[in-house]
């Protein structure tokens, strides 16, 4: 009898490799196709040849221009696509499975609007109220303010939807959209109170966009994401465990309340630190982790992964659409993400009312 | 060695669930636990499983504090199976089983063998591909079953095993109860002690070692089965009128409602 079974498990443990490997090789593709994108042509080979030299492997082979553009505009661009992409699909997909709904995306439930709320507090009285904290963190400022906002309405919403009989999805989405209205208020207001220079900023930024890398933002983003994505597959295990449901997990051994914890403070890391360098890029951590666990099944310790390696894809490839599609103008790539995002989650919605499932 | 209550009581507000509960549970025995709806048999299991913390009273197992234990060494242990499991995500049946397999180390390889051998035990061995959110009440039922057995498969070096199964024939056909039943019994007699929330009287004389009875968050009888499946008590018990007859086959009585 177990022959026939065993096969499929092997042939899924398969699947999961290739695909792993074939996403990779496409991420890097997109990437050497994102640098080249632009008013100025670089042919991958090219991008290629800037990368290896800047990374210390080679001489570099091109001209100074084609070097600066790529080292110094487009290269920090593409790795900020690649990080904030990764980033938000495995965070959507961490929420997902301590929320066990695969609805839980960051931006519905409230997570982004806390994460922006602080952060454009940061961005408007940064220079005044809150000058005493820029001296202290500097360029990490933004960040661990978008963090802190962030991890607060995580935990608003988990405590809110959380009761002893375990999470209510009404009450997630519910909290989640209540917490948005207000925390879109509060920006609202320091829209309001903002200058002009400081709107143009914000305007920017609430569409989501990654027009804004530097090395320095690479850099700082790159080091908060990092903890995320090196610490949340150390908890695969335990939100498998989770999808049962949490008694189930208790009875497995795992240390439910502790897991729960850690895993809200990462996804916070990682939401925090990509809202603060990229604003408000929405529906990323809903649409990869689905995607994923039709072809790969819900198990984290794939989908954790594959999340990393298509969010980082889809957003790749996102910021090239948004460069190209009105160029020599450009699109707020949040905007792009949106308009892909909201169809496909009211196909979600609708798919799963109709099965009962909500 | 044995897994035992002293003097467990809990309250849920102002109203009292479980009162001054005391219980032995024996490796090699089988315990049907009875009683009407809202007698607190549930509370009692999710007490003994580690879900209920503010309870009073203490708990043993193989002599070391309940609270005692670290969480994962007490999994290899202490096995639970919910009445309800709302697992929605696209799980195949074999890595739902495989969760089971948590708590251990015991390598990949000896996990597979161990589920397979739990799937084949629960009947269930030709669903292992299919989805789980795709199965009918009672084939969950048996496949989560499946899971509590891979949990505490082998005999552990903390001591002896425990299972607590909260209603686990609510949603099986005749066949397939008596199945898990006579599982948990050949469970018992392997050198597990189970303990067995059940509704049917009749599946807990056929089965059952030892009976609890609880009425009101007391326990107002334990003991052999012959001993405590009597016509009065049953009655009392669930207020409806009872005879306890000799099984046809002779070896337990059966409960027959007038």
């Amino acid at each position: 009898m177990s022959a026939s079974a065993q096969l499929a498990v092997d042939a899924k443990a398969l699947k999961v490799k290739w695909s792993l490997m074939v996403l990779t090789v496409a991420m890097f593709i997109a990437l050497l196709i994102s640098v080249g994108i632009g008013p100025m042509k670089i042919s991958m080979y090219d991008a290629l040849s800037v990368i290896l030299a800047k990374a210390g492997f080679m001489e570099s082979q091109v001209s100074n221009v084609v070097h600066s553009i790529v080292s110094s505009i487009r290269l920090p661009r593409s790795l900020l696509a690649v990080l904030v992409g990764s980033s938000l699909a495995v965070c959507g997909a961490a929420m997902q499975g301590l929320f066990r709904n695969p609805l839980a995306d960051p931006g519905l439930i409230g997570v982004t609007g806390g994460a922006s709320l602080a952060a454009v507090l940061m961005i408007v009285l940064g220079g005044t109220t809150f000058s005493w904290l820029y001296s202290y963190l500097g360029d990490y400022t933004l960040m661990i303010a978008a963090f802190s906002g962030a991890f607060c309405t995580t935990m608003l919403v988990s405590k809110i939807a959380t009761t002893s009989f375990g999470t209510s999805v009404t009450s997630m989405l519910l909290a989640g959209i209540a917490i948005g209205i207000v925390t879109g208020a509060g920006v609202g207001i320091l829209t309001f109170m903002a200058d002009d220079a400081q709107l143009r900023t914000l305007t920017f930024w609430a569409m989501g966009s990654l027009g804004g890398a530097t090395w320095s933002t690479v850099l700082a983003a790159g080091t908060m994401i990092s903890i995320t994505l090196f610490c949340l597959p150390m908890h695969a295990k335990n939100l498998n465990a989770l999808l049962l449901g949490e008694s189930e997990a208790r009875h497995l051994g795992v240390n439910v309340e502790k897991v729960k914890r850690q895993i809200i403070l990462l996804a916070a890391v990682g939401v925090g630190a990509s809202v603060a360098v990229s604003g408000m890029i929405g529906f990323v951590g809903l649409i990869v982790p689905h995607i994923v666990r039709l072809t790969l099944g819900p198990d984290h310790r794939y989908l954790i992964p594959a999340c990393a390696v298509l969010g980082a894809l889809f957003l790749l490839v996102a910021d090239m659409i948004s460069r190209t599609i009105i160029a020599p103008a450009e699109l707020p790539i949040g905007l792009i993400t949106t308009i892909i995002g909201g169809p496909f989650f009211i196909a979600m919605l609708v798919s799963r009312t109709r099965s009962n499932q909500l | 060695m044995s897994f035992q209550l002293q003097n467990i009581s809990l309250m849920m507000g102002a109203k009292t669930l479980l009162s001054n509960v005391d219980l032995t549970l024996n490796p090699g025995e089988l315990l049907a636990v009875l009683g009407p709806n809202g007698a607190g048999k549930s509370s009692l299991l999710k007490i003994m499983a580690g879900e209920y913390r503010h309870h009073s009273g203490a708990m043993d197992i193989n002599k070391q504090r309940f609270e005692n234990y670290d969480a994962k060494e007490r999994a290899k242990i202490l096995a639970v199976l919910p009445q309800t499991s709302s697992l929605a995500f696209p799980f195949s049946v074999f890595e739902v089983v495989m969760l089971g397999r948590l708590p251990h180390s015991s390598g990949a390889r000896r996990d597979r063998e161990i589920v397979f051998a739990a799937l084949a035990q629960t009947d269930v061995s030709h669903l292992a591909n299919a989805l789980y959110p795709t199965l009918s009440g009672g084939e969950k039922q048996r496949v989560q079953l499946a899971r509590v057995l891979c949990q505490i498969w082998e005999s552990s070096k903390e001591g002896k095993s425990y299972l607590l199964l909260d209603e686990p024939t609510s949603a099986l056909d005749l066949s397939h109860q008596h199945h898990t039943l006579a599982l948990a019994k050949d469970m018992a007699e392997k050198g597990v002690a189970v303990l067995s929330i059940l509704h049917d009287v009749n599946l807990a004389a056929q089965y059952a070692d030892k009976i609890l009875m609880l009425e009101e968050g007391r326990a107002i009888a334990y003991g052999n089965v012959e001993e405590i499946l009597t016509a009065p008590r049953i009655s009392s018990l669930y207020g409806i009128e009872v005879a306890v007859i000799d099984h046809p086959k002779g070896s337990h009585p059966l409960v027959v409602t007038l």
